[in-house]
Order: structure tokens, then C-alpha cells, then sequence
């Protein structure tokens, strides 16, 4: 893509967090969600959803639109609260015992603002020294990862000025700025050109590939099936099928998979015929 | 067509009071409000009949132009133009532009200005009874007004969004009109005025206003009533024109902004930190102070900031055209320059987290201690608003002489300065409510929010009142009388006003530690 990634550069930041502490929470998964249940007045959008995640998977959440998704991700992140059900981030209690959880964890939600009159270095560093760190590291960092992004020309524009596939890199960049060992991302490619896309994509294979754990929900199938190495199928705030690609999709394509599981329909024969031209009669 | 979309506009009015209760007391206040506006102006306006011609003329025709020119220049200020109808949504649509515009115009009509309007215009009829053919005239000139004033509102707003479409360009715009309406504030002396002055001061402006598009419409039937049927059937032929015109001025207005589509922002240069964020940076690095320095930068460089920044200017101003119009017994009004500016400083900050909008997700996913945010918030504020307090306090007392009241005038000030820091530290996590979102107009009220906002701010002004009453009694007895008793109005503000900064911060923080996602649902709604 003519876009140098130095991948290596996140790597090595991946040293700077602190491993889980001896006597700790374990190998247990990364992102283990037990019983999560929201309603929003007579609408069940979360039904008592079970889901792990385990360490050093890539990991697709797909669903129709109002499957509960985003939901689902906002309690699994501290953002929204549950009526009911944990959330553990590598074995800590997000709701219980949330400093521990969220210095793990970064976030990448959709369909929110950000600080967005700050310029884009000044934002990944804000979201740097909010989680305590050093000004030089944060510095660094927000240096590092703005080249890494491709939006190094743009550091010193107001985030508001951005376009949607800039936005959604920058609250990338400000979701690693901290190294977390887990990342949750909510439709992380919505809005983006193929060229961010793919910039996005080699920092989140990067991710993985130095140990680190992605969530990320999406409802385009090919990109899913192209990049995750686990997948869950969600539907009405239920997990309908869950495990590595080749499980769920059990043969058939992920698509079809899909379809077949939410139980879409196709178009019956024979209807709609006036939208073919040819029996076009006014 | 027409009727198409004044049933669409009433279905959406039900359905939108069927959602929340709260729309239903707000349609209920606004009613109320509307009754009370046609009731005061409409018993005026019948009372007009039995007034002079050259009192009940100047009196319709200034007071109706400037309704119309309330229509038209409002909206772009303040409350918005009611959007339930949004003419870009029926870009999709193949409907002809004549019966769109008109259905839209009829639906501007529904609703509770556009209801007191077209009532109190037709009350005019009424004004002019004394002469059956004035009468008559009144009915066509009285639509003619409201529909005009309707059409002015949908036109200016929509040439100002087709305007304003650059971030850039609509940050500048906002501040114009903000600090010219915090100029302003002098005109307040035409509530010192007696009767006589404001009917002649009307009388002189209703012989100009009346040959303007504004005054066409509402000066015709005076003439006719008082038998200039000449120039009354002239007025009444350039306010139909008048109508005409503004449609067509809508009608290019709404081709523009179809023709260019919502263009994204140009960039706006770089921005470099400024003197004081400088300063923040020698502080440790702590989420405190990074907070302090996000805010820092809001403060210069959000619009709705600036806007809560300018408007303290508003009581110095007032205060001195009260001086002014007093006749130079400016003294006592003066005094209370710095301590009305703490307390609008202070109070300032009590929606500061709703300012955030759905941002605030990032203090929340960084686990950023509630002590923190509240720090950082107060951080950023105090440095520049303690020496602006300081500069009015004691710029009050030299210009009124009274330096004997120093210690009083003080005292008070940093009494309600100190007390509305630490009520809004609480307050903005305990009662948020909703505020345009960042680059939204800052003058607007969310839909459905109004009531949220007048109790939110009635409730936190009276507590800032009564957490600095240990000041505020001595410190008053003090200019009325015993000058000494303001040492200790003083010695109360410096002992208690850093304990309600404490204690502010400390309980909101820990108000934003246990409630932190329902704060971040309540300040993204809007």
C-alpha cells in the first residue's frame, strides 16, 4: 500500500506494560462475559449473553443491526452498566474492581464523540496521561503511533477537522497508547477507505501476533472471515454459534453460516416484477 | 401535498409527546407561556381600540415589526428554528418546490410561536374595529404578517446554514452575535423609561418601521382606520410582495444547500498550547492536570466555552448602564461588579461534564478517579477567573471610592466564588442535563430539556447563595452600615470558601466514581 507500518514499534511498547502479577488472575480467557443481561425500557437488547475470549485470539463479533452488539461491548468495557452478569478482563472484575480491568483494556466504541477539539497528538496524549503516564512516554508514544497511523501530517489538527477514517484511526491510536493486552473495538472498520482499512488491519494483526488479545464486532462477513481467528455469532442479544472460524462456519461460507443462523429470508420469485424495466407499465 | 405534511408535522408532535412525559410538560409550559403572551398583549391590543390613532398606530406597527423581526433574527441565535419538518429530508423525494415550501410554511404556523403570532396578529382586527373597512383589511394584512414572519425565520436560517458551513466560519459568526447581544445589555435602560418616552421613541420609529418590509403589513390596516386608503392599499400590496420575496429568498436558499451538501470542514491550521497550558505543563503529570489542560484548551477554543467566558461581561455592563442611567451615582452599583462576576465564574462550571458530551467515555474507559476529573475541571478555571474576580473587585471598589468596603466587597466575591466552584463540582455529576453538543449552536436547548435546565439552574444558584450566606450577611450589613463588619466577611470567605472547594470536588468525585456511566448516558443525550 506504499504505507510503511514499523509494526516493530508497537511491539516494543508491548514491553512497557506490566504482565499479570504472579499469584494473579491465571491463563484464564481474556474477555470472559458471564450472564450480561441490559434492557432498555421493554426491550431486551442483551439476554443473559455468555462469551470468552481466549488469549491471543483475533475475535469477530457479527450480528444484524440491533443485535445488541454495541451494547454488549459498552458493558464489557465499563461504559454502560449492566442490569445484570460480569464482565472479566483477564480475570478482573471490570464492574467489581475497575482500575485493575481498564488499565488492561483499551476501547474503541462507536457512534461517540472525542475530545475533538483537540489536534491529534494532543488527543493521544490526553488519553496517554489520563491513564497516569509519564509526559515523555505519553509524548513519545502519541509521536509513535500518529506515524504509525499515517496521520503524522495531521498531528496538529484540531480532531474535528478529521475525516471519518482519520477519526476512527486516532481513537485507535488513543485505545494502544497505554499497551493494553486486550483490545475491544466496535465496528473499528465503519466509515473507512480501503487504504485506512488496511493500515488498521496491519496494526491489529500486529497486535495479536505480539500477544495481545482483539475483539471486534463488525457485520461485513468477508472482512471478519479475512481477519479473526475466532468468531461469535450474535442475534436478539444471544450468542447463537461461537468458536474458531472453522467451527462456526462449519464447511459452508461465514455469510451463509450467518444467514442461515439469524434466519434471514430471501426475495420469494416472482415479486417485485415491476422493477424490472422491461414490465415497467407507467 | 400540503395537507400531507401538516398531518406529517402533527403526527410527529404526538409522537414525540408520547415518548416522554417531559415533552408533555414542556408542551404544557410553552402553552402556558403562550397564553400568557396572548393574554397580556391581546388585552392590550383590544384596549387599543379606544386609544388615539397616533398612540394605537405607532404601538401596532413598532411593536408587530418587531415581532417579525424577532421571527426572522431569533432563531439564529437563540432556541433554533423548530426543525420537526427539515426540508433536506424531503430531498429524496420528487415533490414540486411551490407545494412543499407551502406545506412547510402552513406547518411553521403549527406550534406554540406560530399560534400566539398568527393569534395576536388577527387581534389587530380588533384594534381596528372603529372602522369596518380597516377591519376588513386587517384580516388579509394579519396572515400576510405571520406567514411572512414564519417564511423570514425558515429563510435566514437556512441562508445562514448554507453560510455557515465551515466549522471555521460558524465559531466567528457565533461569537459576532454573542458579543454584539452582550452589548446589548445597555439597552436594558428602556426599563428606566417612563410611558411618554417609549410611546415616542415608538412614534419615531413605527413612521420609519412602517415603510420597511418588517412594518408593511401591520401599518395598512392603521392607515386604512384612519382613512389613507392611498397609501394603505399600497402598504398592503408591498407586504403581499414582501411575502413573495422572502419565499423566493427561501426558495434559493434551500436550492444552495441542496446543491452542496453538507462539504466537510476546511482545515483550520495548527494549534500550539497556550500560556497558561504552558504553565499546567511544569505541574506534575497527573490525570489532574491533564484534565486542566484539555480544559484549558476548550476554554479557548469552544465556542461554547467563549460564549460562558464573554457573557460575565453582561453584569459589569448592565451594572453600568444602571450607574449611567442613574445620572453618574455610579458608586453603589459598581460595588457589585466583582462579586456578581464570581458568582456568574464560579456557577459557570455546574454543567461542566454534560459540556463533554459523549466524550466523556474516555475518562470513563481510562478509569480516571472522579477527584481527578473534578480537579482538573476547577484547575483549568481558576488561575484566569480568580484575577478576572479580582480585577472587577477591586476595579468596583476604586471607581465607587469606597475603598473602607474593600474588605466586604471582597469577602463576598471570593464567598460566592469559592461556594459556586464547590457546588458545581457536585453538581455536574449529580444533576447534568443536556447542552448543545460540541459545535452545536450555544444558545440552543436540547429538545425536550428546558425544564431539566431552568430547575437545574434555579436549584445550584440557590445553594451557591446559601453556602456563601456566612459572607453574604456581613458583607452586606457591612455596605449598608458598619463598614468593619466586612474584615469579617473576609475572614469567613478564606476559612470557608477552600472548604467548599474540598468538599465539592471530593463528593463529586465520588459521585462520578459510583455513577460514571449513567453521567456519560444522561451528558450524550441530546
Amino acid at each position: 500500500m506504499g504505507v510503511p507500518i514499523p509494526v516493530a514499534s508497537l511491539d516494543r511498547m508491548e514491553a512497557h506494560v506490566a504482565g499479570d502479577a504472579p499469584g494473579g488472575p491465571g491463563e484464564g480467557p481474556a474477555l470472559s462475559l458471564r450472564g450480561l443481561a441490559k434492557r432498555f425500557g421493554a426491550k431486551v437488547a442483551v439476554d443473559a449473553l455468555d462469551l470468552d475470549v481466549p488469549r491471543g485470539s483475533f475475535y469477530g463479533i457479527v450480528g444484524p443491526n440491533g443485535a445488541g452488539k454495541t451494547t454488549t461491548l459498552s458493558m464489557a468495557t465499563g461504559l454502560l452498566r449492566p442490569d445484570a452478569g460480569r464482565a472479566l478482563v483477564l480475570g478482573h472484575d471490570l464492574w467489581a474492581d475497575p482500575v485493575e480491568g481498564k488499565r488492561r483494556l483499551g476501547v474503541l466504541p462507536d457512534g461517540v464523540r472525542l475530545f475533538d477539539r483537540l489536534t491529534g497528538a494532543e488527543l493521544v496524549r490526553y488519553a496517554g496521561l489520563l491513564r497516569g503516564m509519564d509526559r515523555a512516554v505519553a509524548e513519545e508514544r502519541s509521536a509513535e503511533l500518529l506515524d504509525a497511523l499515517g496521520l503524522a501530517d495531521a498531528a496538529r489538527t484540531l480532531v474535528v477537522d478529521y475525516s471519518a477514517g482519520m477519526t476512527k484511526k486516532v481513537a485507535l491510536a488513543c485505545a494502544l497508547v497505554h499497551a493494553p493486552r486486550l483490545l475491544v473495538l466496535d465496528e473499528p472498520f465503519e466509515a473507512v477507505d480501503p487504504i485506512s482499512g488496511t493500515t488498521i488491519r496491519e496494526i491489529l494483526t500486529g497486535f495479536v501476533a505480539g500477544g495481545g488479545t482483539v475483539v471486534l464486532s463488525s457485520h461485513v462477513m468477508e472482512l471478519v472471515e479475512r481477519l479473526c481467528d475466532h468468531v461469535a455469532v450474535v442475534s436478539a442479544g444471544r450468542v447463537l454459534a461461537a468458536g474458531t472460524l472453522d467451527e462456526v462456519r462449519t464447511g459452508s461460507t461465514l455469510e451463509q453460516r450467518f444467514v442461515d443462523l439469524v434466519g434471514g429470508r430471501s426475495v420469494v420469485p416472482g415479486s417485485l416484477e415491476w422493477l424490472h424495466t422491461s414490465s415497467a407499465s407507467s | 401535498m400540503v395537507a400531507h405534511l401538516l398531518r406529517l408535522k402533527l403526527t410527529l408532535l404526538r409522537n414525540g409527546l408520547r415518548r416522554s412525559p417531559w415533552e408533555i410538560v414542556a408542551l404544557v409550559l410553552a402553552g402556558l407561556w403562550g397564553l400568557w403572551v396572548v393574554g397580556l398583549a391581546g388585552a392590550g391590543l383590544v384596549a387599543l381600540r379606544w386609544a388615539p390613532h397616533d398612540v394605537a398606530a405607532p404601538t401596532v406597527t413598532g411593536l408587530g415589526s418587531l415581532l417579525v423581526l424577532g421571527w426572522a433574527v431569533v432563531p439564529l441565535v437563540a432556541f433554533g428554528v423548530d426543525e420537526t419538518l427539515d426540508p433536506a429530508r424531503f430531498a429524496t423525494f420528487s415533490i414540486r418546490r411551490r407545494p412543499l415550501m407551502t406545506g412547510l410554511l402552513l406547518a411553521g404556523v403549527v406550534g406554540v410561536p406560530g399560534v400566539v403570532t398568527l393569534v395576536l396578529a388577527l387581534l389587530t382586527v380588533v384594534t381596528w374595529s372603529h372602522s369596518l373597512p380597516a377591519a376588513l383589511l386587517a384580516v388579509p394584512c394579519a396572515l400576510l404578517a405571520t406567514l411572512t414572519a414564519v417564511a423570514a425565520s425558515r429563510a435566514t436560517t437556512t441562508a445562514a446554514a448554507a453560510l455557515l458551513r465551515t466549522r471555521r466560519a460558524r465559531d466567528v459568526a457565533v461569537l459576532v452575535v454573542g458579543v454584539a447581544l452582550i452589548g446589548l445589555g445597555p439597552a436594558l435602560n428602556v426599563a428606566g423609561m417612563r410611558w411618554e418616552e417609549i410611546v415616542a421613541a415608538l412614534r419615531a420609529a413605527a413612521e420609519v418601521v412602517g415603510w420597511t418590509p418588517l412594518g408593511f403589513a401591520w401599518a395598512a390596516p392603521a392607515d386604512a382606520a384612519a382613512g389613507a386608503w392611498g397609501s394603505a392599499l399600497l402598504r398592503t400590496a408591498l407586504a403581499a410582495l414582501t411575502l413573495g420575496l422572502v419565499l423566493a429568498g427561501w426558495a434559493a436558499a434551500l436550492t444552495r444547500s441542496e446543491a452542496r451538501p453538507a462539504v466537510s470542514a476546511q482545515r483550520s491550521g495548527t494549534h500550539d498550547t497556550s500560556g497558561l497550558g504552558r504553565v499546567l505543563e511544569r505541574l506534575p503529570a497527573t490525570p489532574a492536570t491533564a484534565v486542566a489542560g484539555r480544559c484549558l484548551a476548550y476554554w479557548r477554543r469552544d465556542p461554547r466555552y467563549a460564549m460562558a467566558g464573554l457573557s460575565v461581561l453582561v453584569a459589569p455592563a448592565v451594572l453600568v448602564a444602571l450607574a449611567v442611567g442613574n445620572g453618574g451615582a455610579a458608586g453603589p452599583f459598581l460595588l457589585w461588579a466583582g462579586p456578581s462576576v464570581a458568582f456568574l465564574l464560579g456557577w459557570s462550571l455546574h454543567n461542566d461534564l454534560a459540556f463533554d458530551h459523549s466524550a466523556f467515555w474516555t475518562h470513563l474507559a481510562a478509569g480516571v478517579r472522579g477527584r481527578d476529573d473534578r480537579l482538573g475541571r476547577v484547575l483549568a478555571a481558576a488561575p484566569w477567573q480568580t484575577a478576572f474576580v479580582l480585577l472587577m473587585t477591586v476595579g468596583g471598589v476604586a471607581v465607587s471610592g469606597r475603598w473602607d468596603l474593600l474588605p466586604a466587597v471582597l469577602g463576598i466575591s471570593a464567598a460566592v466564588y469559592c461556594a459556586g466552584l464547590g457546588v458545581s463540582s457536585l453538581a455536574s455529576a449529580l444533576v447534568p442535563y443536556p447542552v448543545p453538543p460540541p459545535g452545536g449552536n450555544p444558545f440552543s436547548t436540547p429538545r425536550g430539556a428546558g425544564t431539566a435546565t431552568v430547575l437545574a439552574q434555579l436549584a445550584t444558584s440557590t445553594a451557591v447563595g446559601l453556602l456563601a450566606l456566612p459572607s453574604l450577611v456581613p458583607g452586606v450589613l457591612a455596605v449598608t452600615g458598619a463598614p468593619w463588619l466586612g474584615w469579617i466577611a473576609l475572614a469567613a470567605a478564606l476559612v470557608l470558601g477552600p472548604v467548599w472547594i474540598v468538599l465539592g470536588v471530593r463528593f463529586g468525585g465520588r459521585l462520578v466514581d459510583r455513577r460514571g456511566p449513567e453521567l456519560l448516558a444522561t451528558a450524550s443525550r441530546s
